[in-house]
């Protein structure tokens, strides 16, 4: 896969991740109850009622660090695709961000399974979202780093 | 020879060999990375199974997990104060109802398929160990065919109260089948009557002051957890159980201080008890 469509799809996966960051922030702002399943195991209300809803030491809902992070995972595919030659500061800038962001999922997930005891399917999906854009990332520095190793910088535009 | 009818080496386009490519150029970087993550998540979930090894309670006793949950940190539950419950007394008499012996009289009424009755033990254990102990309790389940199926708790059958400032009496009317399993005394069936014109249970009567009909908080909270999970969740202000449970709990505690004269000081004096006895009709 070329480059400008691994960006394309890290564009989309953000524009996907900001849709639902945004619906979840609304709803929490709102007090609007969340369009899921209301079982023992999967309950979105229950996790996003809870304590690890907001950023600790704030009252600022973690969908806002939602918005924030699939905003700037947006801009910096945006830039991957707006240049016609590889970037590789963008690549790592855009690989160490999709870090943090799983970083930050990790710590999300183990809060419902060992502390909530419930499954946020909108959460697990933003999860989703920031796994996927942390292997595309990935693969996107590879080939910046191997093109520029073989002296080939265009090879893969 | 002459230059011009010097022989010239061909020109030929370089060759086309096969660019090396180190390992790290190939997927297995990325396969690695990827396998880290899930491997993360598998960790994570596995945990989460180890700690909550489902309905069964082998090796664990009643006792166990009731010292476990009367052990909660005064800390703990003065961060979670009333813990997003909301006050479940209505106001009884004006007068407090006591024993022979002058202590106030605390009386539950429920039954052992009742998921709310099986929520609202743990407030129970928690709050009436607060005044005194509670021995030979037992580990059970509500129905596995009503709401909330295999709510997790205590039975209160067969266990004994003990305290030098209440007077605690319980009675499970039916078993986990819905068959009767005990009556209540006179006394309580005559509280029971007097304060439950639907009958509806767990029936909570703090010395006829304060009544509570239903549980404090919903029985969905405890779903699939295993006694060890709950008792393990109640250290942490921050778990939903531990809101729950202990925040009821708190009330509870409150309503009683109200009664015993705010005795035990060490239990009634707690900022987040004085406040939510504040919030009690009297």
């Amino acid at each position: 896969m070329t480059a400008s469509r691994l960006s394309a799809a890290l564009l989309v996966m953000a524009l996907i991740g900001l849709g639902i960051s945004v619906y979840l922030t609304v709803a929490h702002y709102q007090h609007a109850p969340l369009a899921c399943v209301q079982t023992s195991l999967v309950n979105c209300d229950a996790v996003t009622h809870s304590s690890y809803s907001v950023v600790p030491a704030t009252s600022v809902p973690v969908s806002v660090a939602g918005v924030v992070w699939f905003l700037v995972s947006g801009i910096l595919a945006g830039m991957g695709l707006a240049r016609s030659r590889i970037d590789p500061t963008i690549r790592v800038v855009h690989a160490i961000w999709a870090l943090g962001g799983i970083a930050a999922a990790l710590w999300l997930i183990r809060a419902e399974l060992e502390i909530i005891h419930r499954i946020c399917e909108w959460c697990t999906a933003v999860h989703l979202l920031v796994f996927l854009s942390l292997i595309v990332t990935l693969v996107r520095v590879q080939k910046a780093v191997g093109a520029s190793a073989t002296m080939h910088p265009d090879l893969d535009e | 020879m002459p230059p011009t009818e010097a022989r010239r080496a061909p020109i030929r386009p370089p060759l086309k060999r096969p660019l090396k490519r180190s390992w790290w150029q190939g997927p297995w970087p990325i396969i690695i990375a990827g396998g880290l993550v899930l491997a993360m998540v598998a960790a994570l979930v596995y945990l989460s199974l180890l700690r909550s090894p489902g309905p069964s309670s082998a090796g664990i006793t009643g006792d166990q997990i009731a010292a476990r949950v009367a052990a909660v940190s005064p800390a703990v539950s003065s961060q979670i104060g009333a813990g997003g419950t909301t006050n479940p007394f209505s106001t009884g008499s004006s007068t407090a109802l006591r024993n022979s012996a002058g202590l106030p009289m605390v009386i539950y009424v429920g039954a052992d398929y009742c998921p709310y009755c099986a929520a609202e033990r743990w407030s129970l254990v928690l709050a009436t160990s607060r005044f005194g102990q509670l021995r030979n309790m037992s580990l059970g389940s509500s129905s596995s065919t009503d709401v909330f199926p295999n709510t997790p708790t205590f039975s209160f059958t067969g266990a004994t109260y003990t305290s030098s400032v209440i007077d605690f009496s319980f009675v499970e009317t039916s078993d986990r089948q819905q068959k009767p399993k005990s009556t209540p005394d006179v006394l309580q069936q005559s509280e029971f009557t007097k304060y439950n014109s639907t009958g509806s249970i767990p029936f909570v009567d703090i010395a006829s002051r304060h009544i509570a009909v239903g549980s404090g908080y919903p029985p969905d909270v405890l779903q699939n957890l295993s006694w060890s999970t709950i008792a393990s969740d109640l250290i942490n202000p921050d778990s939903l159980v531990a809101k729950d449970i202990v925040g009821n709990a708190n009330w509870i505690t409150a309503a009683i201080c109200q009664v015993t004269g705010s005795k035990p000081q060490s239990t009634c004096a707690a900022p987040e008890i004085t406040t939510l006895e504040s919030q009690l009709g009297k």
